[in-house]
């Protein structure tokens, strides 16, 4: 038995743990328990980590725990290096993962790719709206490195050029949301669109995927799952949400992943390779030119 | 100004189908309009026998002559308007021919295959002040209320706008299910064979990719829905689907992202995708971000579900419904004639969607973004 300490919604952790296999979560850190006992947990896993949780990873680490880290956007790469490098001195695992590949919709579309269902993807199309203000850095937005992740699983190879514009953005230094659209193209041919913005207002966000093979297409669409609710004048659609499996698949797949002893540090590299086409996007928005990622 | 010998007589017009060897569905559905009447279907002499064969057709149905001489129909049949549905590369010839008569023209999509003869058509059918339509589906239910939407503020000012512009269609064998050795296949002669099951393409001498012949109806709706020229283009292309297309060069799955006047971005995927890949024809969808808003549009409903047993596998699940285009597209260009207004779609923005085609052929080649002429 894997025994989890997490951070966060405690309640919505023991929905997760009541769904596991041979794992459980042990211990559920809050802002007064930061630090728990060694010998209370085998692995630490943080989603969305933050800087001042540096600390406790690498103490986790030292202590010979594993450790997982859900989007850790806002950690710099060198320091996921770092942490990689103390893992291997300690001879535990240390993984890093995009939560949105454990989503069931998006695992059902990879799933029909690598059973050869769809054939050879040829366009990848996503969407991402949200109604958050994005900040007024030029950073990308993280979410949009999440696409671009999602994108390359999905595709299989590194994309070889990538191009992407974005709407004019507010010079007074109000907050606005930032609407961008990247543009990449894979060797032999194929080619995905992802399309974010932060300018909806505020709400429910909106997502689609759609994935066009040569043998078929898959359709990930918020607009085909919503619920109508009707309380006077037009409905109001609702979204029929994938609930906490993404969390718990992830989870599961953590725990089976040390289980079975299997090597998580490829991770780390496929999060590397995306940070790198990120930045090859805020080039190309600063450039408004094509980036070759030949040989990158 | 409207040329006078143009005008309707009895508010009706009669109208001429300058050959219907492409899609005879244009002069089909301008004759479903009340005030518009087919009387005569026309060709050039020297086109080959298929050709005739397919106007004859359209003209026995119609219980009207056939005359192989463009000119002498236009010229001897009082017609006022001319529908053209040649092959892509007639198209601009015989609408320009039909415009210096003093025709109002009705073209089928693409607009032409060179650049030189759009910017020919647009001085034509502006000196001759003559009314252009290029026929489109900008009057779709869904399409029609999003653009009211957005005329109304509803989202607020557009930010992006992107369309998916899939056929869920096949054309021929799959990419590479064809032994090694076949020699490529004939695009003309693949065409004319795939005519009678209706999984035909663009029907010519010259090899036309999806991104041509079907990339009008896409920015035909951005050109709609946000009012905005595109500027700059970045595309990619290939023939991922059918062999067809890749034995001719030409593509049948396409991006484009688009930069257009006012800061606005826009993005456009197309593809003919093969039958298997939807249930009903093909996923095409509109989503346009604002800044007080969005919209996620769906271009088929309002349609309706038909399900049953031995239900043949190619008869569409989702059945579209309440469709007017085809009455609303010739009722705008009767409201264009009537008031001297402009139509939905006029030569000049046809021209600047086929120059935003181009340049996005170039972006595939070059793999750089590249500005539209």
């Amino acid at each position: 038995m894997i025994r989890l300490a997490v951070c966060g919604d405690e309640a919505r952790w023991q929905m997760v743990s009541a769904r596991l296999r041979g794992g459980s979560i042990n211990c559920s850190l809050n802002a007064a328990d930061l630090h728990p006992p060694p010998g209370t947990y085998d692995a630490l896993l943080l989603v969305t980590p933050k800087l001042q949780q540096v600390g406790l990873i690498e103490r986790a680490l030292a202590d010979g725990k594993h450790v997982l880290l859900v989007s850790p956007t806002e950690l710099p790469p060198a320091e996921l290096e770092s942490f990689a490098t103390s893992a291997k001195q300690a001879g535990v695992q240390f993984a890093v993962v995009n939560p949105d590949r454990y989503l069931p919709s998006r695992q059902l579309v990879r799933q029909q790719l690598d059973a050869g269902k769809l054939g050879r993807p040829g366009l990848i199309r996503m969407y991402r709206w949200e109604p958050t203000p994005a900040s007024s850095s030029n950073t990308l937005p993280s979410p949009l490195l999440l696409d671009l992740d999602l994108a390359i699983w999905l595709m299989g190879p590194s994309p070889n050029s990538v191009f992407a514009t974005e709407t004019p953005r507010a010079t007074d230094g109000t907050e606005s949301g930032r609407t961008i659209q990247v543009h990449l193209g894979f060797p032999d041919g194929p080619m995905a669109l992802l399309s974010y913005s932060s300018a909806l207002p505020p709400g429910d966000d909106y997502r689609s995927l759609s994935v066009m093979g040569s043998a078929g297409a898959a359709y990930a669409d918020d607009h085909q799952n919503m619920q109508l609710i009707y309380r006077g004048q037009h409905p109001q659609a609702l979204r029929a949400e994938e609930g906490i499996r993404p969390l718990v698949n992830l989870t599961q797949d953590f725990v089976d992943a040390l289980q079975t002893q299997r090597d998580l540090s490829p991770s780390l590299v496929e999060w590397h390779r995306v940070r790198t086409i990120g930045q090859a996007v805020e080039q190309s928005l600063i450039s408004r030119q094509t980036i070759s990622m030949e040989g990158a | 100004m409207t040329n006078p010998a143009s005008q309707p007589t009895n508010g009706n017009f009669r109208c001429a189908a300058i050959s219907a060897v492409k899609h005879d569905y244009v002069a089909r559905g301008v004759a479903s309009h009340p005030r518009f009447e087919l009387v005569v279907v026309a060709d050039d002499p020297q086109v080959p026998d298929w050709a005739h064969e397919r106007n004859q057709q359209l003209a026995d149905d119609f219980r009207i002559p056939y005359v192989r001489d463009v000119e002498r129909a236009l010229r001897e049949f009082g017609v006022q308007i001319a529908i053209v549905s040649s092959e892509a590369e007639r198209h601009c010839d015989l609408s320009i021919r039909a415009a210096l008569a003093g025709k109002h023209v009705i073209q089928d999509k693409p607009l032409t295959t060179r650049m030189s003869e759009a910017d020919r058509l647009v001085a034509a059918i502006e000196q001759s002040g003559v009314k252009f339509l290029m026929w489109n589906r900008n009057f779709l239910p869904s399409v029609l209320n999003a653009s009211q939407r957005i005329s109304a503020g509803e989202i607020g000012q557009p930010l992006a706008a992107h369309v998916d512009f899939y056929f869920a269609k096949d054309a021929g064998p799959f990419k590479g299910s064809r032994r090694p050795g076949y020699p490529p296949m004939d695009w003309l002669a693949f065409q004319l064979a795939a005519h009678i099951d209706g999984s035909d393409g663009a029907v010519g001498n010259e090899p036309i990719g999806e991104l041509s012949n079907e990339g009008i109806y896409p920015l035909g709706y951005l050109q709609m829905l946000v009012g905005a020229r595109v500027q700059r283009v970045f595309a990619r292309s290939t023939a991922h689907f059918h062999q067809v297309n890749a034995d001719n060069g030409v593509e049948d799955l396409a991006s484009m992202t688009l930069e257009m006047e006012g800061g606005l971005i826009g993005s456009v995927a197309v593809g003919r995708s093969g039958a298997a890949s939807h249930p009903s024809g093909g996923e095409m969808k509109l989503q346009v971000v604002g800044t007080k808003g969005a919209l996620v549009v769906s271009e088929a409903r309002p349609d309706i579900g038909i399900y049953y047993r031995d239900q043949p596998p190619r008869e569409p699940r989702q059945r579209r419904v309440a469709g007017e285009n085809d009455f609303l597209l010739a009722e705008n260009f009767a409201q264009a004639i009537d008031h001297n207004r402009e139509t939905i779609l006029n030569a000049r923005a046809s021209r600047d969607i086929f120059a935003t085609i181009t340049a996005a052929l170039k972006s595939c080649e070059t793999g750089q973004p590249v500005e539209v002429e």
